[in-house]
């Protein structure tokens, strides 16, 4: 679904990406892992469009995203940090996003779960962070998207918020492609099917989590990552 | 002795009635007024019914009076000059005069005084002359409540509404003149009185006069003319509660006064001129209890005036109250009232306790480079005028009025 | 794209900022009305603190409006909509809003205080100064990343035209003074989109008669078809070239 070749990305100097290969597949649940500024952040904003690449090219369903923003109606996308225009109502944005999208809240299980309908006539400047999140969980899964990208899902989410999502991930993951980074690699465990590891801009490895962890003989991903970095920074 | 002589004269009057008499003229084929003249003698009145007359040239050469009844019109058929006075005591009066020939070569007018005295031109009305009334060395003549509208000709076709010159003596007083080259135009005329007359929609001075000294002007209107009223090389001149308004052009002027001296100028309103008064050569005059208001600059002054004094006037929104190009100033500003004023007067006494430059610092610049005026209304002209009145540098520094007014003269 | 205008405009008219600045100009425009003695002297007033306000608002505005709306921008980018779409939805919706909070109430002081002889002088310049500015604006806020930065450039960028750019031309005529140059000093305007909108006012007013030769020369140019087309082509130019320059960095900005 995802076929990334030799993508590099370049911030002024500073080298972001240095030559990524990468493809995803329908049904895989990909944990993009990595150091703080290793580039998680700057590739997902590759595949959705919001960065400019330099070198090589995305290609989504067999067809470059350069070719024009349709795409974009196969992806759900969550943001770290959701931010959005501080007069405007809950309602207003799920209504404005169907109007941009062209097409009706085809799932609305999260809208539900989350209980959005009772602060949909607040306004999003007012949420709190944990509320904007929830918020953008329900728009980046209402279209039904066969691709989800969802950037830190958890963060900031109470216990009950987060086992929700969860859920909700698991439960899409079968008919769907999904590409989640996170701190949490505890979370990472209990849903991802593949590993993909970014060190410093370049693609470490790209492999399944029993593999991995057949690899390291841990069980817990946190620990087996955990070993592979200080290993790496024992060779640097 | 003289008492008998006197006592005759009397008796003799009522014996022998004033001799003048009545002459009826009506129009018809011929000359009829030229007929009725050659009967006319000295004193005697020639009463023009109401119709259409073409006489050609109608010269007078003795004392009568002309008047008309319900205004015949008379026609120079573009050709002549139609009243042609070559006699004392003439009066012309009620006529319409129309259509007078034009040339480059002489100056023909619809009515000519050629060098005679005491004649009377009163309520006619003159329209398409190439000259209106035209007095060439005449004295102790009245020309009084004509209405003079000029051609609708390019300026070089086009004569002056009433032309005086080498004249003494004279009065002028309540014409309308419209639409000729200068409305009134003066040249070596001395002690004549111009009042109440109105100059309007003239292509060049509404009243230009030059080498005439001693003459007074009192209550006239100078409304809407090409370059508005220019007065040169004269003194003793009075102009006093005259109007000069709406004189507004690249090349207007309420009032240019050019070399003139021991002149009065006082209580005349000036109202929306591009530049109300502008001087050149001035000295020795008065300038009192005048109005300048909505002008684009009130006074403008060549360095070359000197000795002027400037006092109780009004400067009421001009764009620019004061504009000299020189550093050095001779002339006297004092006790006006400037609208642009901001002092206070802390005793009370109706004078501001602080000096009013009345020249700013775009004014300033202008004058220096004619072509920054591109810089007129901009934001970077606030700025230095609020500058200059910080630390005056650019405009002359002893040009000032010490003792404004609080408050407008009335 | 209409439906991207729809929502950014309701969002900038919930601000009370725009009511204040609409209803800030009409008192000041009803005042120097009521003040003045003269209706001339008045419009003149207004043109010019419109010419100083003008510039600076729009362009602090629409620059803090531009870095302020980034979220929502990236909210948009990731949906599938062409960026060109989105940036023409940001700049129109900005202009018009502008436009209309800064033509309403100067229109209808002048309808309700003078005999509307200056309406469309008045209008055309409002028009093309918030358009020309919102243009530069966008142009700065989409090539310079730093908000704090993008606000000076925006205010240097404003005092430059009002004042240092006179004062400049000042200096140079002042140098050139030797030679005849009074048909160039038009064309020193043409730098300057503040300028020509003053330069076009004045000429409709008739205070060009104080200009002198300058005056006249330039009263022939302003005054002929040839010339007024000229110049609304340049402020057209002020408008256009800023704001496709600025529609290249939207489409290749980094979010």
């Amino acid at each position: 679904m995802i076929h990334i070749q030799h993508l590099s990305k370049k911030y002024h100097q500073n080298q972001v990406l240095t030559n990524i290969n990468l493809h995803l597949k329908k049904g895989m649940v990909a944990g993009l892992i990595g150091q703080n500024g290793t580039g998680k952040t700057t590739l997902i904003k590759c595949i959705l469009g919001l960065t400019q690449f330099h070198e090589g090219d995305i290609c989504i369903n067999g067809e470059s995203i350069l070719n024009g923003p349709n795409y974009r109606k196969l992806i759900g996308y969550m943001a770290q940090v959701g931010r959005y225009p501080e007069k405007m109502q809950v309602a207003q944005l799920f209504e404005m996003m169907k109007q941009l999208r062209q097409s009706d809240a085809t799932d609305t299980e999260l809208w539900e779960s989350f209980e959005l309908h009772k602060i949909r006539h607040q306004y999003l400047g007012q949420l709190s962070g944990g509320t904007t999140q929830k918020v953008s969980a329900a728009l980046a899964f209402m279209f039904n998207p066969e691709i989800l990208i969802l950037d830190e899902p958890t963060a900031g989410l109470d216990p009950i918020a987060s086992e929700i999502l969860k859920d909700k991930i698991k439960k899409e993951s079968e008919h769907k492609l999904i590409l989640i980074t996170s701190h949490i690699l505890n979370d990472l465990d209990e849903i991802a099917s593949h590993v993909v590891f970014l060190q410093q801009g370049t693609l470490l490895f790209f492999e399944t989590l029993e593999q991995l962890k057949i690899k390291s003989g841990h069980q817990k991903l946190g620990k087996t990552i955990a070993e592979i970095m200080l290993e790496r920074s024992a060779i640097v | 002795m003289t008492k008998v002589f006197l006592l005759l004269c009397v008796s003799l009057t009522f014996i022998f009635p004033l001799k003048a008499k009545q002459i009826w003229v009506k129009p018809g084929k011929g000359f009829p007024i030229h007929k009725a003249l050659l009967l006319a003698e000295p004193t005697d009145t020639l009463l023009i019914s109401e119709g259409n007359y073409f006489e050609k040239n109608l010269e007078i050469t003795k004392a009568v009076t002309i008047m008309g009844i319900n205004y015949p019109t008379l026609s120079g058929e573009n050709r002549y000059e139609l009243i042609s006075i070559k006699s004392n005591e003439v009066v012309i009066s009620g006529l319409r005069l129309i259509n007078s020939g034009y040339s480059d070569l002489e100056d023909m007018a619809a009515i000519r005084i050629y060098g005679n005295k005491h004649v009377i031109i009163r309520n006619n009305i003159l329209l398409n002359n190439f000259f209106g009334i035209y007095l060439t060395n005449a004295s102790y003549c009245l020309v009084q409540n004509n209405t003079i509208t000029g051609p609708e000709r390019e300026q070089n076709n086009v004569g002056n509404g009433i032309h005086l010159w080498k004249s003494r003596h004279n009065f002028l007083i309540g014409n309308t003149i419209k639409k000729h080259r200068d409305g009134i135009y003066f040249e070596f005329v001395k002690h004549s009185l111009i009042a109440r007359n109105y100059s309007e929609q003239n292509q060049r001075y509404g009243l230009h006069f030059m080498f005439s000294d001693s003459d007074t002007y009192y209550q006239n209107t100078f409304m809407n003319n090409g370059a508005g009223v220019a007065v040169m090389y004269s003194q003793h001149v009075q102009m006093l509660k005259n109007h000069f308004t709406q004189n507004w052009g690249s090349s207007a002027y309420g009032l240019l006064l050019k070399d003139i001296r021991d002149s009065k100028v006082y209580g005349n309103t000036f109202f929306k001129n591009t530049v109300a008064i502008f001087m050149d050569g001035c000295s020795r005059s008065l300038f009192f209890k005048n109005t300048f208001e909505l002008n684009g600059y009130a006074l403008r002054m060549q360095a070359s005036c000197d000795d002027n004094v400037f006092r109780f006037n009004n400067f009421l929104t001009n764009t620019f109250d004061y504009a000299t190009n020189g550093f050095t100033v001779l002339n006297q500003l004092a006790f006006n009232y400037w609208d642009k004023y901001q002092g206070y007067d802390l005793e009370k006494d109706g004078i501001g306790d602080l000096a009013f430059r009345p020249m700013n610092m775009l004014t300033g610049v202008i004058e220096e480079y004619p072509t920054s005026i591109i810089l007129i209304q901009s934001f970077l002209s606030d700025l230095l005028n609020v500058l200059e009145k910080v630390i005056p540098s650019l405009t002359p520094e002893n040009l000032k009025d010490e003792t404004p007014l609080m408050k407008p003269v009335s | 794209m209409m439906q991207i205008t729809k929502y950014l405009i309701l969002n900038i008219l919930k601000s009370r900022f725009m009511a204040a600045y609409a209803l800030l100009l009409f008192l000041l425009s009803s005042g120097l009305f009521m003040l003045s003695n003269d209706q001339d002297k008045a419009i003149i007033g207004i043109h010019n603190v419109l010419l100083i306000l003008i510039p600076l608002v729009v362009m602090i505005y629409s620059v803090s409006e531009i870095y302020n709306s980034t979220d929502f921008i990236r909210l948009l980018l990731t949906q599938p909509v062409k960026r060109k779409f989105i940036f023409f939805s940001q700049f129109i919706s900005n202009t018009a809003v502008l436009l209309a909070i800064q033509l309403l109430p100067i229109v209808l002081s002048l309808i309700l205080f003078s005999d509307g002889s200056y309406l469309m002088a008045m209008g055309s310049n409002i028009f093309f100064l918030t358009l020309i500015f919102s243009s530069i604006s966008s142009f700065i806020a989409y090539k310079i990343d730093e908000k704090i930065k993008g606000i000076g450039m925006t205010i240097f960028l404003g005092i430059f035209f009002l004042a240092i750019y006179d004062g400049l031309v000042l200096l140079l005529i002042q140098a050139m003074s030797e030679y005849p140059i009074e048909q160039y000093g038009i064309v020193l305007c043409l730098f300057n989109p503040i300028d020509m909108c003053r330069i076009l006012f004045i000429f409709k007013m008739d205070i060009s008669a104080l200009m002198g030769l300058t005056g006249a020369v330039m009263q022939k140019f302003v005054g002929s078809n040839l010339g007024s087309m000229i110049i609304h082509i340049v402020l057209c130019f002020w408008a256009i070239i800023p704001m496709s320059f600025a529609a290249k960095f939207f489409i290749k900005k980094d979010y």
